[in-house]
């Protein structure tokens, strides 16, 4: 898929917790192939609904979502998203289960069906990209805040998904730690959606930002420009990140 | 709370080198029998050969000793208890308003000899196989995936839940909650309880939806290779023979 193609293509998405509220109105939106979408927005607004949609994991109709050529809304198509997209959950708690972290970053591409040594090989780079090369066999629970989130992420950069989403992805980490990611995510060339209440985060690795409140997009354009925008952030409970309220 | 489950460096011994598949039968065969002893010499020859066992392992001794103390903990009350109860046939020995039964001390001691083999079988496996390659042995052997999945998961969290119970105590805590004997505060220890299953439901649920994301579909896979040699089909032959021995001369 080449530039300027969408890879993520929501028409008219609206989703309601069973015995819940409704968390997403009518949500339209399009992200290109390799370009970065920062997703901002007070709590409760949506974007973990939003993200948890694209992933298949909440059932959708089908129609509604295009997410790398398929549909999370038709079964079938919804079974083959792991490989085309990769999600980081807020709690990486919620995504460590294996006993090692070898393990527990295998254990995508083992999914896959791939063969031993791709699945070491990957496992490997993965690990080096976080930072995290010569941990394979330590046990997750005896890990940082920091080192799980890591954990996390080269968990799913194992799977090479041409889609990345995160959620809240600094979360945990410390100023160093939350450097190199924002070194890493400048580097991946991967389509990729970030939402954050790190707005400082988003202005780094992301050209475009979507402001998301109570379950409607309320405004989309340039990252700049959009967190730039004093009145429009102050209206959905953000504020103007410090960098751009100096300059 | 880790320290039960204190992952150890991957174990070189003759054990460690074994087929976990037929390890992992030989040992559930093994304690099953075990457990179903009823004299106190065969449990007695029974412990020796599970200590025979746990040294072909060379498990660290710290290792063992602390996995010891929480078998200690959990049976030692009945253990010290039994022998005082009123019991069944046999002489009863009184001091006074106390009085000691020859089947209460022989129930205590079967319990002691039957808890410790099954420990030392445990920690043989367990000290020398690896999770992963356990529970690929368990899938190997049959064992449905959904138990497989439990035991997986079961691992995991359990230091999520004791993390999670140790910061609800500190929220109580901080607020100025002591437990003590009254209506009260049991009240707020079953509320503990219960705020404490709902954590854990909605955690299981993000776990399943994390699982699914990274392609899970019920299967569990592994990168273990299992290989069997003629010192696996001894261990194996060596494990179920001293079973059906102890069991055939328990009830001779």
């Amino acid at each position: 898929m080449g530039p300027g193609v969408s890879e993520i293509d929501i028409h008219g998405l609206s989703y309601t917790y069973p015995r819940g509220p409704t968390a997403l109105t009518n949500i339209h939106l399009r992200v290109s192939a390799g370009e970065s979408l920062g997703l901002v927005g007070p709590n409760g607004a949506g974007k973990t609904t939003l993200f948890r949609c694209l992933a298949g994991v909440l059932r959708v109709p089908p129609g509604v979502i295009r997410v790398a050529g398929l549909d999370p809304g038709h079964p079938a198509q919804r079974r083959s998203l792991p490989a085309k997209l990769g999600i980081v959950f807020q709690d990486s708690d919620d995504q460590i289960f294996q006993p090692t972290v070898f393990d527990d970053v295998a254990f995508g591409p083992l999914n896959l069906g791939l063969p031993a040594d791709e699945v070491r090989q990957r496992v490997e780079d993965a690990l080096r990209q976080v930072g995290l090369a010569g941990c394979e066999q330590r046990v997750p629970f005896h890990l940082s805040g920091g080192e799980k989130r890591r954990v996390a992420l080269a968990g799913v950069l194992a799977m090479r998904p041409e889609i990345l989403l995160l959620d809240e992805p600094s979360m945990y980490l410390d100023p160093r730690g939350r450097r190199d990611l924002i070194r890493f995510l400048k580097g991946w060339p991967a389509t990729r959606i970030i939402a954050a209440h790190d707005l400082e985060l988003i202005l780094e690795t992301c050209s475009r930002a979507a402001v998301i409140d109570q379950g409607h997009i309320v405004a989309d354009g340039p990252a700049q420009t959009i967190l730039a925008d004093r009145e429009l952030m102050e209206a959905h409970g953000l504020e103007v990140p410090l960098s751009l309220r100096r300059s | 709370m880790t320290l039960q489950f204190v992952h150890l460096a991957d174990n070189d011994s003759w054990l460690g080198r074994r087929d976990a598949r037929w390890k992992l039968a030989g040992v559930l065969l093994a304690a099953v029998v075990a457990t179903s002893l009823h004299r106190l010499f065969t449990s007695g020859i029974a412990l020796i050969a599970a200590s025979l066992l746990v040294a072909v392992a060379r498990l660290p001794s710290w290792w063992l000793r602390e996995r010891l103390a929480v078998v200690g903990w959990l049976i030692g009350p009945m253990v010290l208890l039994l022998p005082w109860l009123p019991a069944g046939a046999g002489p009863v020995w009184h001091w006074g308003a106390v009085r000691l039964s020859w089947s209460g001390l022989n129930l205590a001691l079967l319990l002691a000899l039957k808890a410790t083999t099954l420990a030392f079988l445990w920690c043989a496996l367990a000290g020398t196989t690896p999770l992963p390659s356990l529970l690929h042995a368990a899938q190997a052997l049959r064992v449905p995936g959904i138990v497989v999945h439990l035991v997986l998961l079961t691992y995991r969290y359990v230091f999520l839940l004791a993390d999670e119970l140790a910061r609800l105590r500190i929220a109580l805590y901080v607020r100025g909650f002591r437990a003590n004997w009254s209506w009260r505060s049991w009240r707020v220890i079953g509320q503990l309880a219960g705020i404490l299953m709902l954590r854990s439901h909605d955690r299981a649920e993000r776990v399943g939806q994390a699982m699914r994301c990274r392609g899970f579909d019920g299967r569990f896979r592994s990168l273990v290779c299992f290989q069997t040699s003629a010192s696996d089909l001894g261990l194996f032959a060596a494990l179920v023979g001293t079973a059906a021995w102890l069991w055939i001369w328990d009830r001779a």
